[in-house]
C-alpha cells in the first residue's frame, strides 16, 4: 500500500489541491507534476538502486515541497524531511542516525540535485525490519543520546492516523485548510490529510499576517491550523474580523493561554479549539466540545482513542501510533506499556472529561512546537573554559509559548564570559530554536536531594 | 534612555537569530530576505520585549515592523514615547 496511490485515487482531477503566493495546482496538475518529478529522481544517476531507500528532502516550505515530497513517497522511498533550520552537525547527526542513502536539494520541482550519502558504519538499527514496516517517513529530532529518536511511520500508520484524526477535523472537498507552519514538521501527518480528504492547502507566508488574511479571504478558507503565535498576529490586524468566517481554527505547536483565546475570540468572534499534535501518534485529542468555555484544554480523546492517567501521565491507545522508533532500535510493541503509548506529558482531567496539559515528566522545553531538551544545550555551554556549571529552563510567555534561557555558573564569578560569546557558541553548534536568548551569572544552581539540577 | 537606533536593531538582530548578518548591512535592508523565519521574529519579540521593558502588541506583530533596523527603531522608540 502506498498513500500517494490512495490520494490521487480518490481525489477529483479537477479539484484544487494547493495554493500559494506563486501558483495553484488542480490534483491532476499536482499528480502529473509529481509523476513527472518521480521520474526524473528515478532516472537520475545519483537515486540509490536499493530496495526502499531512505531519502532527506532539504527543501524550503512551498507548493513544489509537496511536488518534491510526494515524489519520494511515490517511489516507495522512505522519506526524511530535513528541517531547513538545522545546523551542519545537526543535519550530519541526522544522516548518520537514519543512515540516509541520498538527500535530494531541492530549489523547487524542477531544479534540485541528488546527492549520495556514504557511511562508515552500518545502520544502527534493524534495517531488515525496518524495511518489513513498509516505511513512509522518518521524523527524526536531534538531542543528546538517548533522546535523539527517529520515529517511523509507515503507509498504513499514516493512513490510521490521518483517518482517526479526520473524525474530529471532518475535512472534506469542500475545506480550504489555511496553512503556516513549518512544513519540514509537518508535512507527513498534516498536509497529507488536507490532500487525501481532496481538500484544498493554502499555503501563506508565515510572518505575514496580512498576506494570511488576505489569503483567507480571497481563497474562502474554511479551516485553519496555527499556533498561538499565529492567532496573536492575526488579531493585532485591522481586519482580523474576516477570520470569524472559518468554521475551525486549530491552535496547536504549544500552550493556548486565556490571554491569546480571549484576544482572538474578541476580534473575530471564534473560539481557538487546542489540539494536542504528537509525532508519535498525530492527533489523537481536540478540544470540539469545549472551545467555547474552556479554551485553555485540548479537550477528549476522538472517537478512535483512549486515554488515562498514569500517576499523572497522559497515555493513550489507538490507531495510527508510530511503528518503530530507530534510534536505538525498539518496534512499537517494545516501546508500549501494555499497549498504551506514554506521550510523557503530564495532566488534569475535569469532571466533563476535558483534559489539561500541566508540563512534561522530562526535562524538554517546547519552543514553537519544537522540542530542546536542556540536557544538550547544557553540555554545549559547559565547553566554554569560562563556565563551571549550567541550567537550560524555559522562559514562558503568553502568546510564544517558551524559549529556553541559560542560567550560569561562571568559573571565575569577577570575569564572567561574554554572554555574546555563549550564544555564539550554541549558534555554531545548535538550530536556532535551541539557542538561550536570555543568559543570567549566578553563584548557584538548585540541585535534587540526589545531587542533580533540579528541574521546573 | 537605551539605544534605539537602526544599527542598534541591526546588531541586536545579528546578535540574537542571524548571526551571519554582514557587517554593512544596510538600515533598510531586509531581514526577511536575509533569513529571519516566523521562529526568528518569536525569538526576537521576546528578546526585544525583555531588553526594553516594554510589550509588543498583537497589532504591531506586522511583517513590516520586522523587515528591518530603521523599522525596528521606529517600533521600539514609538514604544518609549
Amino acid at each position: 500500500m502506498n498513500i500517494v496511490d490512495l490520494i490521487f485515487q480518490r481525489s477529483t482531477a479537477t479539484d484544487t489541491a494547493v495554493i500559494s503566493p506563486e501558483q495553484r495546482l488542480t490534483f491532476g496538475e499536482l499528480e502529473s507534476r509529481m509523476i513527472d518529478c518521480a521520474r526524473r529522481m528515478g532516472a537520475d544517476a545519483a537515486w540509490p538502486s536499493k530496495d526502499r531507500p531512505r531519502i532527506g528532502l532539504d527543501a524550503p516550505s512551498g507548493a513544489d515541497y509537496i511536488v518534491a515530497a510526494l515524489s519520494i513517497l511515490r517511489q516507495d522511498a522512505c522519506f526524511v524531511p530535513i528541517p531547513g533550520e538545522l545546523t551542519a552537525t545537526e543535519r550530519a547527526q541526522l544522516a548518520s542516525a537514519t543512515a540516509l542513502d541520498a538527500i535530494v536539494h531541492a530549489k523547487n520541482a524542477e531544479e534540485w540535485r541528488i546527492d549520495p550519502v556514504t557511511h562508515d558504519s552500518p545502520p544502527a538499527f534493524d534495517e531488515v525490519a525496518l524495511t518489513a514496516l513498509n516505511p513512509a517517513f522518518i521524523r527524526f529530532s536531534s538531542g543528546t543520546t538517548g533522546a535523539a529518536k527517529g520515529i517511523v511511520i509507515s503507509h498504513e500508520t499514516l493512513l490510521g492516523r490521518i483517518t482517526a484524526a479526520n473524525e474530529g477535523l471532518r475535512i472534506g472537498p469542500n475545506d480550504r485548510v489555511l496553512w503556516v507552519l513549518p512544513m519540514a514538521h509537518h508535512f507527513a501527518v498534516s498536509i497529507v490529510l488536507y490532500l487525501y480528504h481532496g481538500a484544498t492547502t493554502i499555503l501563506a507566508p508565515a510572518s505575514d499576517p496580512k498576506v494570511m488574511i488576505d489569503m483567507m479571504r480571497e481563497h474562502g478558507a474554511t479551516v485553519m491550523y496555527g499556533s498561538p503565535y499565529h492567532y496573536t498576529m492575526l488579531s493585532g490586524q485591522p481586519e482580523a474580523a474576516a477570520l470569524g468566517s472559518l468554521r475551525l481554527a486549530v491552535s496547536t505547536a504549544f500552550a493556548l493561554t486565556e490571554e491569546v483565546a480571549a484576544l482572538f475570540v474578541g476580534k473575530t468572534g471564534l473560539h481557538l479549539t487546542q489540539g494536542m499534535g504528537i509525532i508519535e501518534a498525530g492527533l489523537p485529542v481536540l478540544n470540539l466540545e469545549h472551545a467555547k468555555d474552556k479554551p485553555t484544554s485540548i479537550g477528549k480523546p476522538l472517537p478512535a482513542f483512549e486515554i488515562k492517567l498514569d500517576d499523572g501521565e497522559l497515555l493513550l491507545r489507538g490507531p495510527g501510533v508510530f511503528d518503530a522508533y530507530l534510534t536505538p532500535w525498539q518496534p512499537r510493541e517494545a516501546v508500549l506499556r501494555d499497549g498504551w503509548f506514554a506521550t510523557g506529558d503530564i495532566a488534569e482531567m475535569d469532571d466533563d472529561g476535558c483534559l489539561f496539559l500541566r508540563g512534561r515528566v522530562r526535562s524538554v522545553i517546547n519552543v514553537g512546537g519544537l522540542k530542546c531538551f536542556p540536557e544538550e544545550v547544557e553540555a554545549i555551554l559547559l565547553t566554554h573554559p569560562g563556565v563551571k556549571a549550567v541550567r537550560v529552563s524555559a522562559r514562558a510567555h503568553p502568546a510564544l509559548g517558551a524559549m529556553p534561557s541559560a542560567e550560569i555558573i561562571p568559573q571565575n564569578t569577577g570575569a564572567p564570559p561574554p554572554a555574546g560569546e555563549l550564544r555564539k557558541l550554541c549558534q555554531e553548534r545548535l538550530s536556532a530554536y535551541k539557542v538561550p536568548l536570555f543568559y543570567t551569572f549566578v553563584s548557584e544552581l538548585p540541585l535534587t536531594a540526589s545531587g542533580k539540577l533540579r528541574r521546573h | 534612555m537605551p539605544d534605539t537606533s537602526p544599527s542598534t536593531m541591526i546588531s541586536l538582530v545579528r546578535e540574537t537569530v542571524l548571526p551571519d548578518l554582514p557587517a554593512d548591512f544596510g538600515a533598510e535592508a531586509d531581514f526577511f530576505e536575509a533569513g529571519l523565519d516566523s521562529m526568528g521574529v518569536m525569538q526576537l519579540v521576546m528578546f526585544l520585549e525583555e531588553r526594553f521593558a516594554k510589550k509588543v502588541e498583537p497589532e504591531e506583530l506586522s511583517r513590516a515592523n520586522f523587515r528591518s533596523g530603521k523599522a525596528l527603531a521606529t517600533l521600539v522608540n514609538e514604544k518609549a514615547a
